[in-house]
């Protein structure tokens, strides 16, 4: 056999921890198998975690103080406005059955139909505009320190690599960090 | 160190504890949720630690896949095991923060020796102090070497390697082909030999 063992045969020679009948006869893919073997036990070696029953806890904490918090900002929107009108119905109803009288009826259809326009979705217009002004401002952030950088260091093309790689989520939260 | 992950049987729901725990936790069982965050912990911060070298940020990646997980639990299908869909969120909540981490030390806003300064004290604080001096040396320049791997080449490399996952598993948690992930794996092994190498190990006749 004299075809040289390639260096991803020799990778899962040492992973499987097997041997080949070539290693025997030739000395340099005996000595390059011996050098992924030494890498990878070297590898082995490097110190794994220390987890710690307290360390345990502490992060059994965060993840339930996280939900907790998580639960409580995020209460839906509509939320409060159906309350609002629940109420308001409710207590129309109260009045009219007490009062006995359809003299009520339009000032309380004016009550409700005012406690309903709560359900109505924010003024998107602004919303979007406001989404855009942000946007603007990172992205003009993250221009500045793109420009710094370049005017620092001639590797622009390492830079925009890596900021090629990014997502849009990853992008913002470089930002916000 | 090595796991061994299961596959998925489809056909013993009701009886694997498993299941029955992420149907309580779909069913909207709490304590269901706190038992998996117990289990899953540690194995995923290590995890985490292997992939983004610093055990406060390790852990601030397992919080944020249990929290995902909650928040996405009626998402999971049982096509894989609890443990693999775990793995497949942190490992993803990593790979994003070693980017972030990248493409901050292009700009300027860490530290170079950020990481290294983490990994020598790890090491001067957990190697066996009977160790040659070369040794952890050589640790060192190991260490060093898999930090400047590529974010996924670096996952790859930590599943394979520490955790001892299969190249089909690894496939799963990645998203990526079998194939891909073995390129990415022997690309993993080729550098940390070529930096084992600069750094003498072989000089002393290749064996530790």
């Amino acid at each position: 056999m004299n075809t040289h063992l390639t260096d991803d045969e020799l990778i899962v020679l040492v992973d499987d921890g097997i041997s080949h009948e070539h290693l025997s006869v030739c000395s340099g893919c005996r000595s390059r198998h011996a050098e992924f073997a030494a890498t990878l036990t070297l590898a082995s070696k490097m110190p794994a975690v220390v987890w710690s029953p307290l360390r345990g806890e502490t992060l059994v904490h965060r993840v339930r103080r996280r939900l907790r918090d998580q639960r409580g900002s995020h209460r839906p929107a509509w939320q409060p406005a159906l309350g609002g009108s629940v109420v308001t119905v409710v207590v129309a109803a109260g009045l009219m059955f007490v009062m006995g009288t359809r003299d009520l009826a339009p000032e309380l259809a004016f009550e409700v139909a005012t406690e309903e326009s709560a359900w109505e979705p924010l003024d998107t217009e602004e919303v979007v505009t406001e989404g855009v002004v942000t946007e603007q401002v990172e992205d003009t952030e993250l221009a500045e320190m793109i420009e710094t950088y370049l005017m620092e260091t001639a590797s622009a093309d390492q830079l925009l690599l890596e900021l090629d790689e990014l997502s849009d989520d990853e992008y913002y939260a470089l930002l916000e960090e | 160190m090595t796991l061994a992950l299961k596959s998925k049987s489809m056909s013993d729901d009701r009886t694997d504890p498993e299941a029955v725990l992420i149907a309580r936790l779909q069913a909207g069982d709490d304590t269901a949720f706190e038992e998996i965050v117990r289990q899953h912990q540690e194995p995923l911060v290590r995890f985490a630690q292997r992939l983004v070298g610093d055990l406060d940020d390790a852990s601030d990646v397992a919080q944020e896949t249990f929290i995902r997980a909650y928040e996405r639990s009626a998402e999971f299908r049982g096509g894989s095991t609890l443990y693999t869909w775990l793995y497949r969120i942190a490992y993803n909540q990593a790979i994003s923060l070693l980017r972030r981490r990248r493409v901050r030390r292009f700009l300027r806003l860490d530290r170079e020796d950020e990481y290294s300064e983490g990994v020598e004290l790890q090491l001067v604080e957990t190697y066996d102090v009977a160790a040659k001096v070369e040794e952890v040396d050589l640790l060192r320049h190991i260490e060093a070497a898999i930090e400047t791997l590529p974010p996924r080449q670096r996952g790859i490399f930590v599943m394979r390697h520490y955790e001892g996952m299969s190249h089909a598993q690894i496939a799963q948690v990645v998203g990526r082909s079998e194939g891909a992930i073995r390129a990415g794996y022997f690309h993993a092994v080729r550098k940390l030999r070529a930096a084992a190498s600069k750094a003498g190990l072989f000089s002393v006749g290749g064996e530790l």
